[in-house]
């Protein structure tokens, strides 16, 4: 890669700077202050963008440093050139990292080019900021040399293509991180903490066998128990047994007693029965016998009741009565029902009569009513008659006057010249005072006929009513008639049958006769049947004797009553029922005792022959209740071992737990144990892994360690003009670089000022060499020879003229002593 | 007249070893259920006994689930007589605990003791079997083999709780020193501690047994587990093992060879699955075993996701080493070959194994590539 040109907007100190670069060195001799550093800086800047953006220290964050007070955007751009072809590069920064730009051209045709990309350098050079500034970059403050990294290692190692070196860094890490985390020997490590926990658990295994021996020995404490536990349910059943057989005893007298007490009261039951059955007579009578001597001495009984209560004929002195009253015979209730008729026609036509009188009455009262309203009339026309004709006179003098000023007025208008208009109402007075004359006479006729019509009404009305009246009457004298010959009628058929007629009672009299009547024909039929049941109950009463005498026989009992007796039979039958239930039910209780006892015998069959115990019944109650109470005792005792075995079954639980714990503690140590061998096989596996990779490296590096070697030392030869001084030196396969010292190698990071720069340079320089076979890097000298000592800087000269033959140097420096061109 | 022989059920087993807290739970109660599914077989089949040589449960103390749920089991199926060996984890925990809660042992369940105890079971078929049993421990342990008195007229069965070994050497209480029950009119020895089935000849006359557990509880109990089903008839005794496990567990060697990414090893495992015959309801182990590529990238991380949901429960571990070709990194000049020809003369002057070798080259490599993240 080749630098043309270097354009600076603005950036830092410099700005509107531009420099065209050639082939060689490339001096810039400016003062201090100018801005080397600068534009030394501002090319690693295109080529890596800024550094240490998160810093916060000036000097290690490059926005911070060469961003422009105004805080405006900064950059520039820089012409290249790479295999023949020619770039621009331009970068631009702002106040953050987002407004950084970068662009790439085709110098020739301008357009933009996606040969490389912002990460420039690393594309270009093939190494990091870092190893850039290890390497290309020589500051004259930072010349000292510390070592490369793996970077610069794989680039100095670049025969392989791979990145192994370049990840070594990262694998190393990964590796002591590993080791780290899991070392055996550190209290963090997870290979001790496993260990520990494996131990721990060893010691808390440690009282597995005691809790296997306490196990076991509850266990036969619980065994134990339950032999005691057997003991004493022995104890309390043969206590239980021998109580059993004092009880045997005990029940095996009292059943004796019993049988005794049953077989007493058996005999004092027969007796009695033997005596109830005397009381019978001899014959003791059947249920059913007595049942049918009561039906029928009640038959007997009921039906004298019922004759009793049974009217006899004759004895109704109702239907005597009645007879009394029919002496004269019974009338037909057709005949009854006629003079009924008669009577209710009477009354009938009594009604029309009055109603007959009321209208003639009526009729009376009109008549006279219309009489003095006619008189009113007369009067009344008399007066209007006499009015009108006065009337008539006002009337006619009013025509006269009124005629009179009609002509008057038209006298005057036809003699004096008045307005001829005043002839109209001279006409018009003229012609009302002839109407009002002639009115009267109009009228006059009409007028008188009024009165005249109303009155002749009234007396042609009153003319009717004359002839109504005479109407009435004859009617009233008809109707009379009728009354009187129903009335008749009614008369002679109450008197015939000695019944005293009148008026006010000829109604209830009719109807009385008429219900006696009914009544009478009633009891007469009431009487027939009376005559026939009384026959009837005779020859009922005579059967049901007869029945009763016959079922008296069957008891045996004809000579003691008679079958009219019956209110005895029943009282016999009561009581003979009496005993005869009481005799049944002591016949049962008897019959059920004999069972009983029976039973018992059956239920006892040795009790006969049963040993009688020489013990009373209160001794061997003693002794039953002492053994009772030891049978008790042995209860509370066996209640108190199981409570015992159940602690101690509460024991065995807690030990097994604690069995359990332990066994689960083991597996879990067998587990840990399996996890700490598998983790400590990988443990070593990475230990020696990373032990021959670092070998390898060192190895590896070391291959390429003597171009490096024979490179410094041409170059520290030039530099120092002594020939042979690189045999002073020795680079490790770390790189690191020792300077033979009395005797020994020292590492020349403790070296002189001057003599340390100039090993810089020289290690520098040299891992360019190996590192870029071909076409190397710009290299960018700041002022490296600032701190050199005098006699080396001739050498200095030399070794720019021989580095410019393979590189591209950009070469800044202040003083003219240090001048190259 | 049948029988079945189990053992070493386990039941109760915590199961946390693999398993995370939901699953472990899952597969106890499965445990359980298979035991239940066992009595129900047994019923259904005409079983007439089922003989537990020991370890039904996996420690003294019980859960009340599991001691109801046998209880009950037993109970329930009072034709079959259950012939209970007590194992080295039983303990009594189980029978105190029926005896505190029910009172009393259910009459179908009969116990040993220290000595022999025997049972002649008469079957509904007229055959019958004398059942002989004694739970060792170090008192009677070197008694017990001596003082077995057999009527060899009869068809035998003994059973015992220990590890078979040719004549006994240890002192341990659980050791079978089966040439000492050899020629006593055995006709079928059936054992129980460990937990894989197998049938072997005792003498001329019969054969031992070790049931296996009835559900395999970890991957050192891969392969079907069952029970073995016993014909007893006049003259024989015969045996035939009944898979019957719910879950399977596999411990698959995986050849991952040719595989050179994570996905490569996910279609070896699958393959290898599917030629075992594991289904989803099983547990899984996958072993990757092989020389691979030097740049191959297994992430097994990736390669459990890939798989956890295709089998109940599923593992991965990488025993797999990379091949390495020296002779390729000879002239590699870079800082990969120098480490490679290091290791390599390491090896030859002996002061790496192959082994070992093979790994630091590996992790090497994908270190200076970057391709391996330590944690």
């Amino acid at each position: 890669m080749r630098l043309l040109r270097i354009n600076i907007e603005r950036f830092g100190t410099l700005s509107q700077f531009s420099m065209d670069l050639k082939e060689g060195v490339n001096e810039v001799l400016e003062e201090n202050g100018w801005g080397k550093s600068t534009l030394a800086a501002f090319l690693r800047v295109m080529f890596y963008g800024l550094e240490g953006a998160r810093k916060k220290e000036l000097s290690e964050n490059d926005r911070l440093k060469y961003q422009p007070w105004d805080q405006g955007p900064f950059g520039g751009s820089i012409e290249f050139e790479v295999n023949g072809k020619r770039y621009v590069a331009t970068r631009f920064f702002g106040q953050k990292e987002k407004d950084a730009t970068f662009r790439l051209q085709d110098a020739t045709t301008l357009l933009d080019s996606k040969d490389y990309s912002e990460r420039l350098g690393e594309e270009l050079f093939g190494i990091d900021r870092e190893s850039f500034e290890k390497t290309s970059f020589i500051d004259g403050d930072a010349i000292r040399y510390h070592g490369i990294n793996s970077a610069i290692g794989s680039k100095v190692g670049s025969i392989s293509q791979t990145d192994d070196l370049a990840n070594y860094d990262a694998a190393q890490e990964q590796m002591k991180d590993f080791l780290n985390a899991n070392s055996p020997k550190k209290r963090t490590g997870k290979l001790f903490q496993i260990e520990d926990s494996i131990k721990e658990l060893e010691r808390d295994l440690k009282k597995m066998d005691a809790a296997k021996e306490s196990t076991e020995g509850i266990k036969q404490l619980r065994e134990q128990e339950n032999e005691k536990l057997l003991q004493c349910k022995a104890e309390r059943e043969n206590a239980q047994k021998e109580l059993s057989g004092l009880l045997e005893k005990r029940k095996i007298l009292q059943d004796q007693k019993h049988k005794a007490e049953l077989e007493a009261a058996a005999v004092a039951r027969r007796s009695r029965l033997d005596a109830r059955q005397e009381s019978f007579g001899g014959h003791i009578p059947l249920r059913e016998e007595l049942q049918k001597l009561k039906a029928d001495a009640e038959a007997v009984r009921d039906h004298e009741i019922r004759s009793e209560g049974t009217a006899k004929p004759g004895e109704n002195e109702r239907l005597e009565r009645l007879k009394r009253y029919f002496r004269h015979g019974v009338p037909s209730e057709a005949e009854v029902l006629e003079q009924i008729g008669h009577w209710n026609s009477l009354q009938d036509g009594m009604q029309k009569r009055l109603h007959l009188e009321e209208q003639q009455e009526a009729e009376k009262q009109a008549m006279e009513a219309a009489e003095t309203e006619l008189k009113r009339l007369e009067a009344a026309a008399d007066l209007a008659v006499a009015e009108k004709k006065k009337a008539q006179s006002q009337k006619k003098l009013w025509g006269i006057l009124l005629l009179a000023a009609g002509i008057i007025l038209g006298l005057l208008t036809a003699v004096i010249p008045l307005n001829s208009i005043f002839w109209i109402p001279s006409g018009l007075l003229s012609l009302v005072g002839v109407l009002l004359m002639l009115l009267p006479v109009i009228s006059s006729g009409a007028k008188e006929d009024i009165p005249m019509g109303e009155t002749q009404v009234i007396r042609l009305r009153q003319k009717e009513r004359e002839e109504k009246i005479e109407g009435l009457k004859q009617t009233l004298r008809a109707q009379d008639e009728t009354n009187r010959a129903e009335e008749a009628s009614v008369r002679t058929f109450l008197e015939q049958r000695e019944i005293m007629y009148s008026r006010a009672d000829a109604e209830n009299l009719l109807y009385e006769l008429k219900n006696r009547r009914a009544e009478y024909q009633s009891l007469l039929s009431e009487e027939e049947e009376a005559k026939q049941k009384v026959q009837r109950l005779e020859e009922e009463g005579a059967a049901l004797r007869k029945a009763l005498e016959t079922s008296l026989q069957e008891v045996g009992l004809t000579q003691t009553f008679q079958p009219t007796q019956h209110a005895q039979i029943l009282d016999w039958i009561a009581q003979t029922l009496q005993n005869l239930a009481a005799y049944e039910s002591e016949k049962r209780e008897d019959e059920a005792a004999q069972k009983a006892l029976k039973a018992f015998l059956e239920e006892h069959p040795g009790l006969g022959s049963a040993e009688v115990s020489d013990l009373s019944e209160e001794r061997l109650k003693e002794q039953e209740e002492a053994l009772t109470a030891r049978v008790q005792e042995l209860s509370v005792k066996e209640s108190g071992i199981h409570e015992t075995i159940s602690a101690y079954g509460r024991s065995l639980d807690e030990a097994y737990d604690e069995l359990e714990r332990l066994r689960e503690e083991q597996e879990r140590q067998e587990a840990l144990k399996e996890e700490r061998d598998a983790l400590a096989a990988r443990y070593q596996l990475v230990e020696k892994t990373d032990a021959y990779l670092k070998a390898a490296k060192e190895g590896f590096i070391a291959r390429f360690m003597q171009p490096v070697k024979s490179a410094f030392d041409g170059y520290y030869e030039l530099v120092t003009g002594r020939l042979g001084s690189g045999a002073e030196f020795q680079i490790d396969a770390n790189m690191n670089i020792y300077r033979k010292e009395v005797g020994e190698f020292r590492d020349v990071e403790a070296q002189s000022e001057g003599l340390g720069e100039v090993i810089g340079l020289c290690i520098r320089m040299a891992l360019l060499d190996v590192m870029y076979e071909k076409e190397g890097p710009l290299v960018i000298l700041d002022d490296p020879f600032s701190g050199m000592d005098a006699k080396h800087l001739e050498g200095t000269k030399k070794f720019l003229e021989k580095v410019a033959g393979k590189y591209q140097i950009l070469y800044f420096t202040c003083h003219e002593s240090r001048g190259m061109v | 007249m049948k029988i079945i022989h189990t053992a070493d059920l386990h039941l109760d087993s915590k199961l946390k070893r693999h398993l995370d807290d939901r699953r472990a739970k899952e597969r106890r109660d499965e445990l359980l259920l298979t035991f239940q599914r066992l009595v129900e077989y047994g019923a259904h089949e005409g079983v007439e006994a089922i003989l537990i040589a020991g370890d039904l449960f996996d420690a003294a103390k019980i859960s009340a689930t599991a001691r109801n749920a046998v209880y009950h089991a037993v109970k329930n199926h009072p034709d079959l007589q259950f012939f209970y060996l007590r194992g080295n984890h039983d303990a009594d925990g189980f029978l105190q605990d029926v005896k505190d809660r029910f009172e009393e042992l259910p009459e179908n369940l009969k116990l040993f003791s220290d000595t022999w105890t025997s049972y002649e079971l008469c079957g509904r078929d007229g055959a019958s079997v004398v059942i002989t049993g004694a739970e060792m421990n170090a008192e009677n342990k070197g008694k017990l083999a001596a003082s077995l008195l057999l009527d060899q007229a009869k068809r035998n069965i003994v059973t015992l709780h220990g590890q078979e070994v040719e004549t006994a050497g240890k002192k341990d209480a659980e050791i079978i020193p089966l040439r000492e029950y050899k020629n006593k009119g055995i006709d079928y020895l059936a054992l129980g501690h460990i937990h894989a089935p197998k049938l072997e000849k005792l003498d001329a006359r019969g054969v031992y047994a070790y049931a296996g557990c009835l559900e395999g509880r970890g991957f050192d109990e891969c392969g079907p587990r069952g029970f073995y089903l016993l014909e007893v008839s006049a003259d024989t005794i015969k045996a035939q093992f009944v898979p019957f496990a719910k879950r399977v567990t596999y411990e698959l060697s995986v050849d991952v060879s040719k595989a050179l990414v994570s996905d490569d090893v996910v279609a070896c495992i699958r393959k290898e699955a599917k030629a075992a015959g594991v289904t989803g309801e099983d547990l899984v182990k996958a072993v990757l075993v092989g020389e691979t590529e030097m740049d191959a990238e297994f992430d097994l991380g990736y390669v459990a996701k890939a798989l956890e949901e295709e089998f109940y429960f599923f593992k991965v571990k990488d025993q797999s080493r990379p091949k390495v070709d020296y002779e390729r990194f000879a002239l590699d000049a870079s800082l990969k070959g120098e480490y490679v020809r290091r290791i390599r003369e390491a090896v030859q002057v002996g002061e790496l194994n192959e082994e070992e070798a093979s790994e630091m080259i590996r992790l090497g490599v994908r270190l200076l590539a970057r391709e391996e993240k330590l944690s």
